[in-house]
C-alpha cells in the first residue's frame, strides 16, 4: 500500500544503523524524500556513507562523542530546562502514548527518543486521530524539535543526518499545516 | 477507510522507502497497546511519590537515602529518616544523584574504540559482541603473556564482582585500586600496627561527638564532607569540645579553631614528634595506660628526646608560644581528645606513614583509645557471605617473581600490588610484561599522578577495557567501554557500619535502568560464563542480597518492611583496665618491630622534605564539598555550585605579582608541564609558599560537557613522585609551579625564610 506520511521512514533514519542496516537504499529515499519537500540537494551531499562512518557518527551526535553529546535525541532534554532525562518533555510524551492507548516496548531507549516520536506520530496520522495529532504537534513535538536540529547543525554533522534534520522539520511543519486545516475544516 | 495524504510522496520516494524495507511495520514495532491506565496529568513534586529505601554512592560514605519515586521516575532523594548517621539529611552530592541518573551524558550502550586511543570514536555494539571481545583478549593476553599480564585497577561499590573474574583468571594483581595507594594507604597501615585494627579506612572510628578536644592535621572536615563525620564534628564543637587545626591554608575548619597554626607544608611530622617529646618531658601523658596498655615506650621517649618545641617552631615556621599553648590545651582534654587520624594521607612519599604512625603515638599517649572522644573500637555486624556470587576454587599462580609479595614497598602486599608498579610493569615489562587493563569506577588519567606516564603506559597495552557510568578520560583510553547501572538502578549487596550507631541496610534499584546499561554482577557473570569460569551462580542479584541477610535473620523482604535499616547497639568504647589489642603482644605498639625489621623506622623520624626550587611555590589541593573527586564535575546541579575550581594565592605574593582576584594564570611544575588556564582567588588564607585548588576539575574528556576544560587539574602538574617506603603510595605534593600571566613566567617570591635545615628540591629548570 502506498504510504501517506514518511514518518515510520524518518523514524528508522534515527535509529542507529546496524549491519542489516540497508544504507544506501535509505540514503537514497532520504534523498528523493528531500527533493519531494522541495529541498535543493548539492549533488556531493547525496553520496552514500559507508555504514562505519555513519554509525560513529551516530554515537558522536547522538550517544557519546568528543564534544560532548552533540545532540540528544530525547524530548526531556529541551523541554526542560535542565537538560536532563525524565522530565517535562519525556512525562509530555508518554501522556500522549498513554492517551492514544499506547505503551512503548521496552527498546532500551528512553521512550520520549525522537525516533519513538515519529514513530508515534505516524500512528497517530495512520489511525486519522486529527484532534490527538495537533495536539501532539502543537503542544509537543514541534515545540522541542527545533531545539534539537539545531543542536545537531551547529555539530556539523555528515551530510546524511544534515538532510535527515531538515527533511524532517519540514515533514513535520507540513503535517502541521495540514492537520490544522483538516481541523479548521471539519470543526 | 479513507487514508488521507498529508505530504506529497512521489511514486519514486515511495518505492525508495519500500525498498529501504523499513517503511510500515518498523513503526508498529515501537509501541503495543497500552496494558494499564497510568495517570494521564502526574502531579509535579514529590507528593504522593513512592519510597524506596536504598544507600547513596555519590561518595564512599554511603548514606542511607530514602529515594521519592513517582511513576517510575525518580524526583527527589533525601536521608533516611532512621538513618541514626545521616537522620533525613543527604549532602549536595547525595541530592544531585537524579542528575547524575537523568544525565543525557551517561554511557549510554557497549562501545567499542574505532579511532586511535584517547580519541573518543565509537561504534555501538551489542552487550555479547562487547564481552565476546573483552573476554577474547582476556584469553589472549594470559595465554601469550601469562596471567599476570592482566591487571585491574578499580574504585567503588561496583567494582567487586569485576575483581572476582581477575582473580580467577589467576592473575595477583587484581587488588590494586588506586583510591588505596593515593589515598588512605599510610594511614591504615599505621593504625594497624600501632592499634592492631585500622581505624581509619573507608570508615573512621573516630568519636568526634564526644571530644574535649581535637586536633585537625590539614584534614579539612567541612570541604571533605561525609554527613556523618561532619554532624559528628559539629556536634563535638557545639558540645564545647577545643579545636587545633594545623594547616597551611585556612580552610573551613580552621575558621572553627580555637588555635590555628598555619605551618609550613612539609613539616608536620617535624611537629608531631616535638608535642611527643613535650608531652613526655612534661609527664602530660597517661601513665596507666602506657604502662599498662603499651609497648616500645623507653624506646620512643629515646628516639624523640631531641625534638624540641624550639626547633619545631623554627621548622615549622610557627610561633613558639602557639604550639606550646596547643599541645597542652589537647593533653589537658586527656583522654577524651580526638587527634584525627586523617584519611586522603599520600602527601609527600617517604614521610607520609610516619606522621600517621606519630597521631597514633600521641592517641596513645593520652590513652585516647576506646574511651568517649577517642578513636574508638569497631561494633562488628553480622552479615552473611554470598558464594553465589563469586568465582568457585579460585587458585592465584605464583610469579616467578612477584609484583605483589616481591615488591621493594614490604607492607604493599597486604592491600594489593602497588598502582606504580603496575604501570611501570607496563613501560618496563619488570619484572613481567602487563598488557590488558581492566578499569572500573576510577578516572585513572585524573586520580593516578604524572597522567603523561599513564597515558604512555596505556598506548603499551594489548587490551584496555572500562566499565563506566560517565564517558570519562579512562573511558576515552579504552577498547570497549561497559556502561554501569549507577547506584540508583541496581542492588550491590549489603552495608554495615561497624561505628558508634552500628547499622545494617542494603542498596537496592529506585527505578529501572535507564538505556542499554547492566549492573556490575550481571556484567561480571557474562564474562564468568564466556571465559569457562565456575561460579557466580546466583540468578539474581535479589538472591545474592537474601543470601548474605541470612546470618542477620533477615530477608530483603523483612528488611523493607523495617525501613530498609537495623540499628544496632554501639560497643565502641572499652574499660582502660582490661582493654585488649589485636597486636602480636596485645598492647599498643609505640614502636613497630615489623617495621624494625624490614629496616625500616620503628618509631617516625623527621626527615626533611625538600622545599620549593627559587622561582617557584608548593601545589597542594583538597576536596570541595560538592564534588567528589573527578567524577561529578559534569553533574548539572554541583557544577552549577562549583563550576571550576579557583588558584589560592597569597594576597601578598600576588601584590608582589601584580596579580589581582579572579584573574587568569596558567601555571608551569618544575618540569615544565603547563595547566589549563585557572583564575587566581587572592586571599590572605593562605601561605606565601604554597598555592591551592580544589581537585578533580580541568578535565581533558570533551565527552563530559560541562566539565571540559573549566578549572585546571592538579593531576597533569604532577610529575615529581616520591614513593611512601612502607607500602609505595605515590606523593601528590611534591611539585612546585610558577605562573604565568599574559604569557610572561613569574617567578614567585620567597616571603616565609627557609631554614637551614629544610632543603630545596634540585628541578634541572630551576
Amino acid at each position: 500500500m502506498e504510504p501517506t506520511h514518511p514518518f515510520y521512514f524518518l523514524s528508522s533514519c534515527f535509529d542507529y544503523p546496524d549491519k542489516d542496516t540497508p544504507v544506501a537504499n535509505l540514503s537514497d529515499a532520504l534523498v528523493l524524500l528531500a527533493g519531494d519537500m522541495g529541498l535543493q540537494l548539492e549533488s556531493d551531499r547525496k553520496q552514500v556513507p559507508e555504514l562505519e562512518t555513519l554509525q560513529a557518527e551516530y554515537v558522536r551526535l547522538f550517544i557519546n562523542s568528543p564534544g560532548g553529546v552533540a545532540a540528544p535525541p530525547y524530548a526531556s532534554v529541551y523541554v526542560n530546562h535542565s537538560g536532563i532525562m525524565r522530565q517535562k518533555g519525556y512525562d509530555e510524551a508518554m501522556f500522549f502514548y498513554n492517551k492514544a492507548g499506547f505503551e512503548p516496548v521496552e527498546s532500551g531507549e528512553s521512550p520520549d527518543h525522537i525516533m519513538h516520536e515519529l514513530n508515534f506520530l505516524g500512528l497517530l496520522l495512520d489511525r486519522d486521530d486529527m484532534s490527538l495529532t495537533s495536539d501532539f504537534l502543537n503542544s509537543h513535538l514541534c515545540k522541542w524539535y527545533p531545539r534539537f536540529e539545531q543542536r545537531i547543525v551547529i555539530a556539523e554533522p555528515l551530510p546524511f543526518f544534515q538532510i535527515l534534520a531538515q527533511v524532517t522539520h519540514l515533514c513535520l511543519k507540513q503535517t502541521l499545516k495540514e492537520v490544522m486545516h483538516e481541523q479548521a475544516t471539519f470543526s | 477507510m479513507n487514508r488521507r495524504h498529508f505530504l506529497k510522496i512521489s511514486a519514486a520516494t515511495a518505492a525508495a522507502m519500500a525498498s529501504a524495507s523499513i517503511s510500515g511495520t518498523k513503526g508498529e514495532g515501537l509501541f503495543r497497546p497500552a496494558t494499564a491506565q497510568a495517570a494521564l496529568a502526574p502531579e509535579t513534586g514529590s507528593m504522593g511519590a513512592k519510597e524506596v529505601t536504598s544507600v547513596c554512592e555519590m561518595c564512599f560514605w554511603r548514606c542511607p537515602i530514602v529515594a521519592k519515586v513517582k511513576n517510575g521516575k525518580l524526583v527527589k532523594i533525601e536521608g533516611n529518616p532512621k538513618s541514626p548517621v545521616n537522620g533525613q539529611r543527604v549532602c549536595a552530592r547525595g541530592n544531585s544523584g537524579v542528575q547524575l541518573l537523568y544525565d543525557p551524558d551517561r554511557v549510554k550502550t557497549p562501545l567499542k574504540r574505532v579511532g586511535a586511543r584517547g580519541e573518543g570514536k565509537w561504534a555501538k555494539i551489542s552487550w555479547d559482541e562487547a564481552l565476546d571481545e573483552v573476554a577474547y583478549n582476556m584469553q589472549k593476553v594470559k595465554k601469550k603473556y601469562g596471567p599476570h599480564a592482566l591487571a585491574y585497577f578499580d574504585h567503588g561499590a561496583s567494582a567487586e564482582f569485576m575483581r572476582g573474574i581477575f582473580k580467577a583468571m589467576g592473575t595477583e594483581n587484581y587488588t590494586s585500586e588506586p583510591a588505596f595507594f593515593q589515598c588512605v594507604g599510610p594511614p591504615a597501615l599505621a593504625y594497624l600496627k600501632t592499634f592492631g585494627y585500622v581505624t581509619t579506612g573507608t570508615r573512621q572510628y573516630n568519636d568526634m561527638g564526644n571530644a574535649k578536644a581535637m586536633l585537625l592535621v590539614a584534614s579539612h572536615i567541612g570541604e571533605n564532607v561525609h554527613v556523618s563525620h561532619v554532624r559528628e564534628f559539629i556536634e563535638g564543637l557545639d558540645k564545647g569540645a577545643k579545636l587545633v587545626v594545623v594547616d597551611p591554608r585556612f580552610s573551613a575548619p580552621a575558621n572553627k579553631a580555637d588555635i590555628y597554626l598555619p605551618i609550613r607544608p612539609g613539616t608536620d611530622t617535624a611537629l608531631m614528634l616535638a608535642w611527643i617529646n613535650y608531652v613526655i618531658k612534661k609527664n602530660l601523658y597517661n601513665k596507666d595506660f602506657v604502662a599498662n596498655h603499651c609497648d616500645g615506650f623507653d624506646k620512643l621517649k629515646d628516639e624523640v628526646s631531641d625534638y624540641s618545641l624550639e626547633w619545631a617552631a623554627k621548622i615549622c615556621d610557627l610561633k613558639l608560644v602557639d604550639i606550646q599553648e596547643a599541645i597542652e590545651l589537647l593533653a589537658k582534654a586527656a583522654p577524651h581528645v580526638n587527634i584525627h587520624p586523617g584519611r586522603h594521607a599520600t602527601w609527600y612519599g617517604k614521610g607520609d606513614l610516619g606522621r600517621h604512625q606519630s597521631y597514633a603515638i600521641l592517641t596513645a599517649l593520652f590513652g585516647a583509645v576506646g574511651v568517649p572522644g577517642g578513636i574508638y573500637f569497631p561494633t562488628p555486624v553480622k552479615k552473611g557471605h554470598a558464594e553465589c556470587a563469586e568465582p568457585e576454587d579460585v587458585e592465584t599462580a605464583d610469579a616467578e617473581t612477584s609484583m605483589k609479595d616481591d615488591s621493594p614497598y614490604p607492607f604493599s602486599y597486604i592491600f594489593g600490588t602497588t598502582t606504580r608498579s603496575i604501570i611501570k610493569a607496563i613501560l618496563t615489562k619488570d619484572p613481567y610484561p602487563v598488557k590488558l587493563l581492566g578499569v572500573n569506577g576510577v578516572n585513572i588519567i585524573q586520580t593516578i599522578p604524572d597522567p603523561y606516564t599513564t597515558m604512555k603506559a596505556i598506548k603499551e597495552l594489548d587490551f584496555i577495557f572500562c566499565e563506566e557510568m560517565m564517558a570519562g578520560e579512562t573511558a576515552i583510553w579504552s577498547d570497549i567501554v561497559l556502561p554501569d547501572t549507577t547506584y540508583l538502578e541496581r542492588y550491590d549487596g549489603v552495608y554495615t557500619y561497624e561505628g558508634l550507631t552500628p547499622y545494617l541496610t542494603v542498596r537496592q534499584p529506585v527505578v529501572d535502568p535507564m538505556f542499554n546499561v547492566r549492573s556490575p554482577y550481571q556484567i561480571a557473570r557474562g564474562l564468568a560464563e564466556r571465559l569457562g569460569i565456575e561460579g557466580y551462580s546466583c540468578e539474581s542479584e535479589e538472591e545474592l542480597v537474601n543470601e548474605e541477610l541470612k546470618k542477620a535473620d533477615l530477608t530483603l523482604e523483612s528488611l523493607n518492611k523495617q525501613g530498609g535499616i537495623v540499628v544496632y547497639e554501639g560497643k565502641p568504647y572499652r574499660d582502660p583496665k582490661t582493654v585488649k589489642f589485636s597486636t602480636e603482644s596485645g598492647k599498643v605498639q609505640l614502636a613497630v618491630e615489623d617495621f624494625e625489621d624490614e629496616d625500616l623506622d620503628p618509631i617516625p623520624k623527621y626527615d626533611p622534605t625538600p622545599a620549593p626550587p627559587k622561582g617557584y611555590t608548593r601545589l597542594v589541593y583538597g576536596r570541595a564539598p560538592m564534588h567528589t573527586f573527578t567524577r561529578t564535575m559534569n553533574n548539572l546541579w554541583l557544577h552549577n555550585e562549583m563550576p571550576e575550581n579557583k588558584l589560592w594565592l597569597n594576597d601578598k605574593v600576588a601584590a608582589k605579582l601584580g596579580i589581582k582576584n579572579d584573574e587568569e594564570v596558567i601555571l608551569e611544575n618544575q618540569d615544565g608541564k603547563r595547566s589549563n588556564p585557572i583564575k587566581v582567588l587572592v586571599t590572605p588564607g593562605i601561605r606565601p609558599d604554597v598555592v591551592f585548588m580544589y581537585h578533580g576539575f580541568g578535565s581533558k574528556s570533551k565527552h563530559l560537557t560541562r566539565a571540559y576544560g573549566k578549572g585546571a587539574a592538579d593531576g597533569f602538574l604532577m610529575t615529581n613522585i616520591v614513593n611512601d617506603r612502607f607500602i609505595g603510595a605515590d606523593s601528590k605534593r611534591t611539585n612546585f609551579v610558577r605562573i604565568i600571566k599574559n604569557n610572561r613566567v613569574l617567578n614567585i617570591p620567597e616571603l616565609a625564610a627557609l631554614p637551614r635545615e629544610i632543603p630545596r628540591y634540585n628541578s634541572r629548570l630551576a
